[in-house]
């Protein structure tokens, strides 16, 4: 049985899930489940919604263009039986999807990295901005009165050991 | 839900083109003759008032399979046949069901162009 993909979010329909529609023009248009079907009769449009597949390879939030998703396409044209080509591909399918997912860890790694970047800066700045709350301002006060007097201390010329025993 | 005083539309070339719905069993599905008055025509063969039967293609309401799929179609249609159940028009538009291969009804499959 053929394992066919959604129109509206493009995951995978199993045997026995979600429904078809036809259209008087008979185009077919599948539907995974309730949530994607009743989107689709509101006439919502799937790029401009968040969860769907289209949205995510559209803002660049997953991988869109690489070979590894070449392998998996409807091909019309009848393929005559030939056991070696076929133990083949039964080969090839299971090494393509090691690397697709492989890449795809790869993708997510340096999309997250400017993520972190911008949360670290982010967080510096309100904890910046909302330092009261973690510290009342009087003992920050304080604080800041010790550190002063800790740096003019350490200006201070300090005298060796040779200088020491000189003035004896 | 297709019941006595439905409007369906007309598939075939035959000539009706919106039909009205006078004689039928409880729980008409894919495959069911009907009798119907034909409301509107179009260029064929049938003229308007007169009595025929037709064979309802596709209907709105989901059309459930052993298999655990669904169906759903835009429309109730229907396809103009004589007493002997042979189709009036030479031509199918749109698409019908495998369901009425069940009924014996192949000579609407094979005029049709998708099969679903």
């Amino acid at each position: 049985m053929r394992l066919e993909k959604c129109w509206f979010c493009s995951s995978t329909i199993y045997p026995g899930h979600g429904i078809t529609f036809v259209r008087n023009d008979a185009t077919i248009f599948r539907f995974c489940r309730s949530k994607c079907h009743a989107n689709f009769k509101l006439k919502r449009n799937p790029r401009k919604l968040r969860w769907t597949k289209a949205y995510r390879k559209l803002a660049g939030k997953e991988l869109a263009q690489d070979t590894t998703f070449e392998l998996e396409r409807k091909r019309n044209r009848p393929e005559r039986y030939n056991r070696e080509l076929l133990c083949a591909t039964m080969k090839g399918m299971k090494a393509i999807t090691e690397i697709r997912k492989k890449r795809q860890d790869r993708f997510y790694d340096t999309r997250m990295q400017k993520a972190r970047k911008q949360t670290r800066e982010s967080e510096k700045k309100s904890l910046l901005k909302d330092i009261h709350l973690v510290k009342a301002p009087e003992s920050l006060l304080k604080d800041k009165q010790q550190d002063l007097l800790l740096e003019k201390v350490a200006a201070e010329p300090v005298a060796t050991v040779e200088q020491m025993d000189v003035q004896e | 839900m297709i019941c006595r005083g439905t409007y369906l539309n007309i598939s075939d070339n035959s000539g009706a083109k919106i039909v009205k719905c006078i004689g039928c069993n409880d729980g008409i599905n894919v495959g069911d003759i009907i009798t119907v008055t034909i409301k509107k025509t179009q260029k064929g063969k049938l003229n308007s008032k007169s009595v025929q039967k037709a064979v309802v293609v596709t209907t709105t309401k989901k059309l459930k399979r052993k298999d655990g799929s669904q169906y759903r179609f835009d429309t109730n249609t229907c396809v103009c046949v004589d007493s002997k159940l042979s189709i009036i028009g030479n031509r199918v538009m749109g698409a019908t069901t495998y369901e009425l291969r069940m009924y014996k009804l192949i000579k609407i499959l094979s005029l049709t162009k998708i099969c679903i």
